[in-house]
């Protein structure tokens, strides 16, 4: 048997590569879990995470120490974050926040350490946090451009680099962070003051409760305000686990789901491969029974050849496991800023790849061996000529051959090709399977990357503006229309008014000190983040943070999908449109509620009158702007505005803007905020582009797998019908034509597996849509069909085929006609 | 048994004895063919220095015992295998010089192959296997090649199963399909490997005249075989022992005395 084995050298090789590739996709994929969760949680569990954070608005050292001393409190730090504006060339800004420690060589928690250069940065230097270096294009030893909120400009030299595990990379959230000292922002005229708080809990039994984390963080708000601060937000993230878990947990499931059907498809191949092993055995199994040969001596005698197939696969699915699992880690590591080290085999993951590389080529051997075991000596010993296959039994086989009169043009060699597709019907549906789902998954993935481009596009749509300015003051709303309006390639400016609020649910007491509800804002670091997570509320106390809009009566610059009820009527007062994302948020509320919001630490009632849908967008509200100005006491005022421009080129609104930014500064304003429509969606697109990017990975895993079933299944049919091509050659056949016959006969598989592949994606596509949907952004995703994909699907298939044809199909010519007729 | 033939549809080349092209007087010459075989025991070979000379319009049996080099033999004159040494010269073409891929081009046009097991493709209908060596080839038109497979078909009587796959037909049945292939690129030379070995003696009497007809119509047939009496009534016998022609009864007769098929009547 392993004299078999070493003698039929490209047999064992397509079997073995057949199961290495199903094995080192699961080990990869097992070993990138294990790697990354576990480095991912050490790296994060060494810069001692914070157990809660709160945002409040400006305290000192005293307030600090105060909380320090809390008996609930291990110990607690702070932090003061300035947002500010790099700039990185004419016009073009990167939004950058500056971090300034209490404690630069003493930090005990959210650690952040040094990577290069002086720490602290001397006066009027910062150290960049490592991600950002690249988004500001700068080098240590440049000076970077600051614009602070007021507008001044100031100079600061990048001096080194420092790396915040806490901190998305730079660019996920398309901006940048730096550190540095309070003496340089006391040269800015920011007074020394911190803006965010974090804890970690004194009882070590409390560590891993959010609850009782929960209830300390409310006991620090307590003692926060009553020293007369606002506390903004409070967070407590899970204990324990990196912000990022949640992310990757659908990843992993994802990734798991594909690569458990790389497996499958792989056993497919197995089983192929070895029913068509049995049949060429067949003799030797009659020479054996005839010895004395017993039908469960020949299955152990078989079933150890597919053990050895089984270790030699993972000879090469192991190390080719590892090096995957450690490179996919390295790669995912890039975008959750951490980084990867080599810490030895991933026992589990390798333990996983042994059981699996020997186990299922066993178990999907099983039946061709227990079939090929089955032959009797009579038929084993009488098998000769031509026409195994048994060709032309069924009904679809006379449909073949009577095709010749409905396609007389067809040549015989393609009569041949078209003929021999369908003569091993078993081993075709197998090879199809393999080829139909790997065409199917990979349109699936491109429909899921339309899809999230589509979803991109659709909360584009709900707001039909290119630009967001704002300026540091409240200014007519006229005034700064005109100003817009005259800065070439604007054609409509709208002032909308913005705000903050929180809705007061029905069993709240009035004093949002009693807040007992749990804060969800994502920020890690106590920025001042507008973002704020879709979990769903619990009755009573305050909401997260809603975000409300208030565009003029009539507004062009929205553009709402309507769910439930009406948009807003320009007679409108207290009535709020709300969408999907506020609705999943509050799931008490219905339409035509009243519910109560505090805007500016001022409770008002409003009227749900309307749900629109909200894409890829936080909670959120919209009123009628003269209403809402009213109600600000800032009728006819505003501190921003929305552009249209005449272009949907994203290059042309960044010119626009910086056109509009001269504009304002000549006017005398400072602006506090400029974004395009492109930089905002930037970030959304990188992440989306990540998810696709792996998919895809896996994509070319299953066309791999794919390729070399149809690789194996040609060489198996070309092995079998050597006889066939000798008589061919005998008879006239050129080289070319035996080529043709073979390449044609993988191509036509492929052909069709494509046209099964394209009935079974559109379903596919839209499960898996929706699955991402569901996972990343909490709703399904807006379907979008990959009509490219099938297309690109069809190319790949065709070459695919023709690759995997080939060899077997050059084999096969280069036979002489004794060998061929000698063969057996 | 297989009457009604229309012979005069077959056109043979006449015999142009000394014209060929590498100065051969004969429609097959073998000058000093040496072929041995590599095996794990040593060096076999199989044909030691073989000259044979035959002619147009000649039916030859080889015959030999089981391993003497009778097929070897048979094989290079088909070029399906190549010799170690010496020349094989087939009219105009020193077929050992070929490629493999002009050898096919080149036997495909120019010889009649039949094999002991029939070889027909099973996925082909009986008149597709006839018509295969001319698309192989690209002898005939193709809007001719069905009315001249009919017509073939209908010389081994088998019209009425041209519709028919392989697999829907008896032995004898299908060893008369592959004659009528091995005839489709009008070939001058048809040979055989035991081409009766795998049929009852009533079929093998009927696919044996069919021969003797072809030889009558100038093909020159050459038929590796284990049956004496078959081997007693051909014009020439060539008895192969040990990879040597121990004896050659018949050489020297260009054409037969009076028509094979009669005198195969018996």
């Amino acid at each position: 048997m392993l004299r078999d084995l070493r003698d039929q050298k490209a047999r064992t090789l397509l079997v073995v590569l057949s199961i290495a590739v199903g094995v080192f996709a699961v080990g990869m994929i097992a070993g990138t879990r294990q790697i990354l969760t576990h480095q991912l949680n050490t790296s994060y569990q060494s810069i001692n995470p914070a157990h809660a954070l709160l945002g409040v608005n400006g305290f000192d050292s005293d307030l600090l120490a105060a909380v320090q001393r809390m008996p609930e409190v291990e110990s607690a730090t702070a932090r003061f974050s300035l947002r500010t504006r790099a700039s990185l060339g004419p016009g073009r800004w990167l939004d950058f926040t500056i971090f300034a420690l209490p404690d630069w060589e003493n930090i005990p928690i959210n650690i952040v350490r040094s990577e290069s250069g002086p720490w602290p940065p001397p006066r009027d230097a910062v150290v960049v946090e490592r991600t950002s270096l690249p988004m500001l294009k700068s080098a240590i030893g440049d000076t970077l451009s600051l614009e602070l909120p007021d507008g001044r400009l100031r100079d600061v030299s990048v001096v080194g680099t420092a790396h915040d595990i806490n901190l998305p990379p730079a660019r996920f959230t398309n901006q940048g962070y730096g550190y540095a000292t309070f003496d340089t922002l006391e040269r800015w005229g920011f007074p020394k003051q911190y803006t965010s708080l974090s804890i970690t809990v004194a009882d070590p039994q409390g560590r891993n409760d959010q609850e009782y984390i929960q209830s300390v963080a409310d006991l620090v708000k307590d003692k926060v305000e009553s020293s007369g601060r606002v506390v903004t937000f409070t967070y407590v993230p899970e204990p324990g686990k990196h912000p990022a878990d949640e992310v990757l947990a659908p990843v992993f499931l994802l990734l798991g789901v594909l690569g458990l059907l790389s497996l499958f498809l792989s056993a497919f191949l197995v089983i192929n491969t070895i029913a068509a092993i049995m049949a060429q055995q067949v003799r030797q199994i009659g020479v054996m029974k005839t010895i004395g040969a017993r039908f469960g001596q020949l299955v152990t005698l078989y079933l150890g050849m597919v053990l050895v197939f089984g270790l030699l696969a993972l000879l090469i699915a192991i190390p080719a496991g590892l090096a995957g699992a450690y490179g996919f880690t390295s790669f995912l590591a890039t975008f959750l800023n951490f980084d990867v080290v080599y810490e030895g085999i991933p026992v589990p993951a390798v333990g996983l790849q042994v059981l699996v590389g020997l186990l299922i080529p066993m178990i999907a051997a099983l039946l061709p061996i227990r079939n090929g075991a089955r032959v009797t000596i009579r038929e084993a010993i009488s098998s000769y000529g031509l026409g195994k296959g048994r060709f032309g039994q069924g009904s679809f086989d006379r449909l073949l051959v009577n095709s010749q009169r409905v396609l007389p043009w067809l040549s015989r060699p393609l009569m041949i090709s078209l003929r021999n597709t369908f003569r091993r019907k078993g081993r075709l549906a197998l090879t199809m399977v393999t080829l139909t789902l790997g065409g199917a998954i990979f349109v699936a993935v491109l429909s899921v990357r339309a899809s999230l481009y589509q979803t991109v596009d659709d909360a584009v749509r709900n707001n039909n503006f290119h630009i967001i300015i704002g300026i540091d003051r409240d200014v007519r709303t006229e005034a700064l229309q005109e100003a817009a309006l005259q800065t070439p390639g604007v054609i409509a400016a709208e002032s909308w008014g913005r705000a903050s609020a929180r809705r007061q649910r029905p069993d709240a007491p009035a004093d949002s000190t009693a807040d007992n509800s749990l804060p969800s804002l994502p920020s890690r670091n106590g920025q001042a983040d507008s973002q704020v997570s879709t979990q769903p509320g619990m009755p009573g106390g305050e909401s997260d943070e809603i975000r409300i809009n208030a565009p003029p009566a009539g507004s062009k610059m929205v553009n709402p999908q309507m769910v439930a009820g009406r948009w807003l009527l320009p007679e409108d007062e207290n009535a709020l449109v709300v969408n999907t994302n506020f609705m999943d948020a509050e799931k008490d509320v219905r339409l035509g509620d009243t519910i109560t919001l505090k805007i500016n630490d001022k409770e008002s009632d409003w009227v749900i009158v309307g749900v629109m849908e909200g894409v890829l967008d936080q909670a959120t509200a919209y009123a009628n702007y003269d209403y809402f100005s009213r109600l600000m006491g800032r009728t006819g005022r505003a501190n921003g505005l929305r552009v249209l421009t005449n272009s949907e080129d994203p290059a042309v609104h960044v010119r626009v803007a910086a056109a509009l930014e001269q504009k304002f500064k000549e006017d005398g304003y400072t602006v506090t905020q400029l974004s395009t429509r492109a930089e905002n969606l930037e970030g959304t697109e990188y992440q989306f582009g990540i998810l696709v990017n792996l998919l895809m990975v896996m994509t070319l895993l299953m066309a791999l797998v794919g390729g070399l079933g149809l690789m194996g299944t040609m060489s198996i049919n070309v092995i079998e019908r050597t006889r066939e091509i000798g008589v061919m050659r005998a008879i006239g056949a050129a080289t070319r034509s035996i080529m043709q016959i073979i390449t044609v006969e993988g191509i036509l598989i492929g052909l069709i597996s494509w046209i099964q592949a394209t009935i079974l994606a559109y379903p596919l596509s839209r499960l898996l849509s929706d699955q991402v949907g569901l996972a990343f952004t909490d709703a399904p995703l807006s379907f979008a069909f990959s009509v490219q994909g099938i297309v690109i699907w069809l190319a790949i298939v065709t070459i695919v085929a023709a690759l995997a044809s080939y060899l077997p199909a050059r084999n096969a010519s280069r036979l002489t006609v004794r060998e061929v007729l000698a063969y057996e | 048994m297989f009457g009604r033939s229309k012979r005069a549809k077959i056109v043979t080349p006449t015999s142009n004895p000394g014209a060929y092209r590498f100065g051969n007087q004969r429609l097959i010459e073998l000058r000093t063919v040496t072929k041995a075989y590599e095996t794990a025991a040593g060096p076999f070979v199989a044909l030691k220095h073989i000259d044979l000379e035959v002619d147009r319009g000649e039916f030859v049996a080889v015959v030999g015992k089981s391993g003497s080099g009778k097929s070897t033999l048979i094989n290079m004159i088909t070029g399906i295998d190549r010799p170690s040494s010496g020349e094989v010269l087939i009219g105009d073409t020193a077929v050992h010089t070929l490629s493999e891929g002009q050898m096919a081009v080149w036997r495909g046009r120019h010889v009649g192959v039949i094999f002991q097991f029939f070889q027909l493709l099973p996925t082909l209908t009986v008149l597709e296997n006839v018509m295969l060596p001319m698309d192989f080839c690209n002898t005939y038109p193709a809007r001719e090649r069905p009315e001249r497979a009919m017509a073939l078909l209908e010389e081994v009587d088998m019209v009425d199963h041209a519709d028919k796959l392989p697999s829907a037909t008896s032995g004898g049945q299908q060893q008369r399909v592959a004659i009528a292939r091995a005839l489709a690129n009008d070939p001058a030379m048809i040979v055989a490997d035991e081409p009766t070995g795998n049929l009852d003696s009533r079929t093998a009497e009927a696919v044996f005249s069919l021969f003797g007809r072809l030889v009558d119509e100038g093909k020159t047939v050459l038929m590796v075989t284990h049956d004496d009496d078959l081997a007693h009534r051909v014009s020439r016998t060539v008895t192969i022992a040990d990879g040597l022609i121990v004896s050659d009864t018949g050489h020297g007769s260009a054409t037969m005395p009076q028509p094979v098929a009669e005198q195969m009547a018996v």
